[in-house]
């Protein structure tokens, strides 16, 4: 978990100053918001924590 | 689920570009510790992929305690970014599902009749207290679960594509995401002409 937080933190300060990159991360922070943030079940049982 | 968050992100983003917003914008936010929310999301995938016994644990296995803290983190991350638009709704439907999964145990509670709608390949009603695999839910009926009303109660049955359970946190969270989008790519020249 250290090295994803790591990988994630570098990749950021490498790319952060790229606006195209900075959007697609803000995109990439919503995503995972919603999934991580919701709870629902779907036919075959995938569901927000995937 | 992966669909639908596609298609309701997508959708934000179709109807900001109609309205004459600037998805370019996004850029400019600057959201406090993002790269936790991620992170969250690893781990809540890596607990529900992980073998499990049939039935729900016991509250303080380390499932439903990481499964509880990881929403506590949430609200932690979004509450230090309240101000930015939509932040407060979601804020408010992960607030809702943290209080729904803490009272279960850890777990999402969906009634068997909810899952049945949903569900086209189970036969016999599914079992009470049992694990949705692949899922954050337990099957319950609504008199054994606690707040059931913030459970999955929401359905999107066949046709729908994706038949859904889904939680009004859930709905909160995708309709403050979709406020966030259309607030942030808003063109400046509305806000100019307002002042």
């Amino acid at each position: 978990m250290k090295q994803v937080t790591q990988s994630l933190k570098l990749f950021a300060a490498e790319h952060v100053n790229d606006k195209t990159m900075r959007v697609a991360l803000v995109l990439l922070t919503l995503v995972t918001l919603v999934i991580s943030a919701g709870a629902p079940v779907s036919s075959g049982g995938s569901n927000g924590g995937r | 689920m992966t669909y639908l968050v596609l298609a309701s992100i997508g959708l934000s983003i179709v109807i900001a570009q109609v309205r004459g917003g600037k998805l370019s914008q996004l850029g400019e936010i600057r959201f406090r510790l993002w790269w936790v929310i991620p992170v969250v999301t690893l781990v809540q995938s890596a607990l529900v992929r992980s073998p499990h016994p049939e039935e729900r644990l016991a509250w303080w296995h380390p499932r439903p305690v990481i499964m509880v803290s990881s929403y506590l983190v949430l609200c932690a991350v979004v509450w230090l970014n309240r101000d930015l638009p939509g932040m407060r709704i979601a804020l408010a439907g992960i607030a809702l599902n943290l209080l729904a999964i803490a009272a279960n145990g850890g777990y999402m509670p969906v009634s068997p009749t909810a899952l049945a709608r949903i569900t086209r390949d189970i036969v016999s009603n599914p079992q009470i207290g049992s694990v949705v695999r692949g899922s954050k839910d337990v099957v319950l009926p609504s008199q054994q679960a606690l707040f059931w009303v913030l459970g999955d109660v929401l359905v999107i049955p066949p046709p729908f594509p994706w038949p859904t359970a889904m939680s009004m946190g859930d709905v909160l969270v995708a309709v403050g995401v979709f406020v966030f989008i259309l607030g942030t790519t808003r063109p400046h020249r509305e806000s100019e002409q307002d002042k």
